[in-house]
């Protein structure tokens, strides 16, 4: 069976650089059109009746919703799919972050997890992560449809490391950009292949 | 940081009528050249102007680069490097799939289970990973990114070379023709899988 993991359209903290985590910020009107553009170019490659899935995060529902709406079909959402927490680094600049916590910065760097308040370390979201997309993956397989799940750049990337076995600290697949998707094949659970990664509406061929 | 482009050729017309090529030197046909001029376009718009453009010297990559190169400004030159060839298919080459599953049921079953068919002149996984992973490795360095063309097995297995997986591992999919996988490397010296089938369907 077909699965798509597709990532929020633009919001204004993207713009600036700030990580948003847990925070709910929404999409700007930039945001809101990549998530157009996105569900116009997914809605002919997820069969007809795709089951979707998203973050309540309002910037992963509503980039949901543009794909649902266009198809009249349903949005379900699980809390599983949210993006890491980052704690007290959520909404502080780079440089905020660089001055306030240089030693947490560089473990992030090095390790990928960080010693401060709230921080969600991999392990949790790579386990929350799996067992969410493994669950909603049997659904959709049962129902004979593809699951089309919408989410967030972190949670996404460590969700792929673990679905395809991947050691985490070599980050070895890159993040999705905004309204970006990657699309896998599942043979069964805890067996997958990608077959595309970090693409868009505007670098998908024609049919 | 170094930039990869991985770029699989266009369809031939071998490829039209599902047979394997491996070795077999076949030209891209006048559609082929159009794929790739189509396909070439977009991963220009994408990733602006290649450092280098370096090529299996099968003629199906050699042409689908040489329609890329015209489309650069100034006219980036194709360079070969046969690290960067296909794999051999040995006796199955020129044969369709449905000939290879008449004949050889049980090598195509290995095959298809992602093992090396026990068929003369086969090119085994390990080699043709390892020796695309050390032609990827020799093109470090440039400060803009470099386009290398080659094909489907050999570009999925010098991924997984790449980024230290074995090649008889099954997460990356097939790579569709005049599709292109990006790949960086970072200080450390790890290579992370940026994008990878952009340009397919």
């Amino acid at each position: 069976m077909q699965v798509f993991l597709v990532r929020h359209g633009q919001t204004q903290w993207n713009v600036e650089g700030l990580l948003q985590g847990s925070s709910d910020i929404p999409l700007t009107e930039l945001g809101l059109e990549q998530a157009e553009v996105a569900a116009a170019a997914l809605s002919t490659r997820v069969g007809e009746r795709p089951l979707i899935v998203a973050s309540p995060l309002e910037r992963a529902l509503h980039t949901a919703h543009a794909l649902g709406d266009r198809m009249g079909i349903e949005v379900h959402s699980d809390d599983r799919l949210r993006e890491r927490a980052y704690g007290v680094w959520e909404g502080i600049t780079p440089e905020e972050r660089e001055q306030g916590w240089p030693d947490e910065v560089v473990q992030w760097k090095t390790h990928g997890d960080a010693p401060i308040p709230g921080f969600e370390n991999h392990d949790l979201v790579l386990s929350r992560m799996v067992a969410g997309l493994e669950d909603w993956a049997d659904r959709a397989e049962a129902e004979g449809r593809t699951l089309v799940a919408f989410a967030h750049g972190s949670c996404v990337r460590v969700g792929l490391h673990g679905l395809l076995d991947l050691p985490l600290e070599h980050r070895t697949i890159g993040n999705l950009g905004n309204a970006a998707w990657a699309q896998l094949t599942r043979r069964e659970r805890g067996d997958w292949t990608l077959d595309r990664h970090h693409v868009t509406a505007a670098t998908v061929a024609a049919a | 940081m170094t930039t990869l482009i991985l770029w699989r050729h266009s369809r031939t017309a071998y490829n039209s009528e599902g047979r394997l090529q491996g070795g077999l030197d076949i030209p891209l046909g006048d559609a082929g050249h159009a794929q790739a001029t189509a396909a070439g376009r977009v991963l220009l718009e994408t990733h602006g102007q290649p450092a280098r453009i370096v090529s299996s010297p099968l003629a199906r990559a050699h042409h689908s680069a040489r329609a890329l190169s015209a489309l650069t400004e100034g006219g980036v030159p194709v360079e070969t490097d046969a690290a960067f060839s296909q794999r051999s298919y040995g006796i199955w080459e020129g044969l369709t799939w449905d000939e290879i599953e008449r004949d050889w049921p049980d090598e195509l079953a290995a095959r298809r289970r992602g093992e090396d068919p026990a068929i003369e002149g086969w090119g085994k996984a390990a080699e043709v990973a390892a020796r695309v992973g050390a032609g990827l490795r020799s093109l470090a360095g440039e400060d803009a990114p470099v386009v290398v063309v080659s094909h489907g097995s050999a570009i999925m297995l010098g991924l997984l070379d790449l980024i230290g997986q074995e090649p008889t591992s099954r997460i990356l999919g097939h790579v569709p023709h005049a599709s292109w996988s990006v790949v960086t490397q970072v200080e450390s010296g790890a290579w992370h899988l940026e994008h990878y089938g952009l340009g397919a369907p």
